[in-house]
């Protein structure tokens, strides 16, 4: 049977750092007093030891210690300074974030859907129908001054670009409620331009919204309305350009926004809508109360009514009535959505028109 | 806080640098070089802030230098200062400081610690490590075992592997030794 205490290296070991119970000790001390070569290790491993441990180390440097303090109390310093860019440029990144989240809040997601000539709409408090808009100049950056001069400028670009068919009516019929019936193109639009005129009272316009309420005292003012104010060159505006409109429905409390563009067609008679909408679907109207707003079908779903456009100074006023959440009627026959309106309330720019004509005849 | 760390680790430099540095030379068996190894361990101690108090600071500070001399030793490495003699130049050598003339007890007594920690450098590191710890920091078990983080009885054993080798180095020159 072979000793277990036989070249035991760990039992040697241990026995040199007196980590052996005194049995074992008694028992291995036994062993090596007979056997020659484990006591040489054993000797061997306590010699190298001794020499590890008879080495002498040289001192350090004096300053080791204070060089390493120093050494610390600098990068402590810089650490500081690191620590206090970050929650700079932290602060900063924020304040950054924070202004792109309100940029894109007010003038990415709330801009209309259809961005058309720079009329905005406000709304008309407490009722559904009402409305208003007032044009605005495209850039918001422009002070007064900037806004007035760049205005003219449209004003000028306008008249020039104007094309020659809203200049001069092709026919005309009577109408039986008085004005004169144009050709049915160009009769939505405008550009306002206008600088220098009477401003007419917004309470005015909003009585006229009422137009088909038969209240005589709406009727009033409806006809107290400016014509004779307007220039030559307002009412050519009127002719061939877009609307805007973004209109907010109090009661869901949603934003309906939409777009009057460049070739809305009012039609005003049973003549002109069968010229412009065929035999098919001839509507079953009173030509004498209302007329027909045809509005292309890709700016007709905002659900609203046109009740009346008036022009004012420096705007263009459309009254309308919102139709909650109801969609209007799409003619599949005819690119245009109809849209009726009470000819009442366009009596005002039937004789803006008529008068707009007046100089040429 | 800061401030706190900061006095703290002040006085644990002024306590413990001096082990710290004989830890380091005796790893490395160069004054420049420990010198080096213990300030690297100490800003490494400050910026990282990871003593806790938790257990005494010498065997923090002891596993950070046993670190810091691990990653000094692989960079030596890429670019060698100096390389380890061969067993049989060792033997050269050895008879080249046997036959000097007359050499003085102290200057032999020297030549033979030499020796020793030449063969102590021929080990690993973990073996040179623990054999320092053990032999010439004087340390106990358990403290050893608190250093390196392992069961005493692994550390029983890495002992007595680490002295086998040592051994086995030494072999060559172990009668020399005797004398």
């Amino acid at each position: 049977m072979r000793n277990r205490y036989h070249r035991n290296y760990k039992l040697f070991s241990a026995y040199l750092d007196n980590k052996v119970s005194e049995q074992e000790k008694q028992l291995l001390k036994s062993h090596l007093d007979r056997c020659a070569f484990c006591r040489e290790i054993i000797e061997e491993m306590a010699l190298l030891g001794t020499i590890l441990r008879s080495d002498t180390i040289p001192e350090p440097d004096r300053n080791l210690f204070e060089s390493i303090i120093s050494e610390t109390e600098t990068i402590a310093r810089r650490a500081s300074n690191r620590r206090r860019v970050f929650h700079l440029s932290a602060a900063l990144g924020g304040l950054a974030v924070t202004g792109i989240a309100f940029f894109l809040f007010f003038r990415v997601l709330h801009r209309p859907l259809f961005y058309g000539e720079n009329v905005e709409f406000a709304k008309r408090d407490g009722t559904k129908e009402a409305v208003f808009l007032e044009q605005k100049d495209s850039s918001p950056l422009l002070s007064g001054k900037e806004k007035k001069k760049s205005l003219e400028d449209k004003n000028h670009k306008t008249q020039e670009e104007l094309p020659a068919f809203a200049m001069a009516p092709s026919s005309s019929m009577t109408s039986p409620v008085g004005g004169s019936i144009h050709e049915a193109d160009a009769l939505i639009g405008q550009k306002k331009l206008f600088s220098e005129e009477k401003e007419m009272d917004t309470s005015s316009v909003r009585e006229l919204s009422c137009a088909e309420s038969p209240s005589e005292k709406r009727k009033d003012k409806t006809e107290a309305i400016p014509l004779d104010s307007l220039k030559r060159d307002q009412q050519r505006a009127l002719r061939g350009s877009s609307i805007s409109l973004s209109l907010s429905d109090k009661e869901d409390g949603k934003n309906i926004v939409g777009t009057i563009p460049y070739g809305a067609v009012l039609i005003r008679s049973f003549e002109e809508w069968r010229r412009v909408c065929g035999e098919k679907d001839l509507p079953e109207i009173d030509w004498n109360s209302h007329i027909f707003l045809l509005l292309p079908l890709s700016s007709a779903r905002a659900g609203y009514k046109i009740v009346a456009v008036v022009e004012k100074e420096d705007r263009l006023l459309v009254q309308y009535q919102i139709l909650s959440s109801q969609t209007l009627p799409v003619r599949m026959d005819c690119p245009y959505q109809c849209e009726k309106i009470p000819r009442r309330a366009l009596v005002e720019l039937e004789e803006k028109k008529h008068t707009s004509d007046s100089p040429k005849d | 806080m800061r401030e706190r760390w900061r006095r703290r680790f002040e006085k644990m430099v002024r306590e413990e640098g001096r082990k710290v540095y004989h830890l380091a030379y005796r790893l490395c068996g160069n004054k420049e070089e420990a010198e080096d190894i213990s300030q690297e361990v100490f800003l490494r101690v400050f910026e990282k802030a990871g003593f806790r108090g938790e257990s005494a600071a010498f065997t923090y500070l002891y596993r950070v230098t046993f670190n810091v001399w691990k990653n000094h030793i692989r960079k030596k490495s890429r670019c060698p200062v100096r390389t380890m003699p061969e067993k049989e130049s060792w033997s050269d050598a050895w008879e080249t400081v046997d036959s000097s003339p007359s050499p003085e007890q102290a200057f032999l007594k020297e030549e033979k610690a030499r020796c020793v920690w030449r063969c102590l450098d021929a080990l690993s590191p973990s073996e040179k490590y623990i054999l320092i710890l053990r032999e010439v920091e004087g340390k106990t078990y358990e403290e050893i075992a608190k250093i390196i983080r392992c069961p005493v009885g692994t550390v029983r054993s890495r002992i007595s592997r680490a002295r086998v080798s040592l051994r086995g180095k030494a072999l060559p020159f172990i009668e020399r030794l005797k004398k």
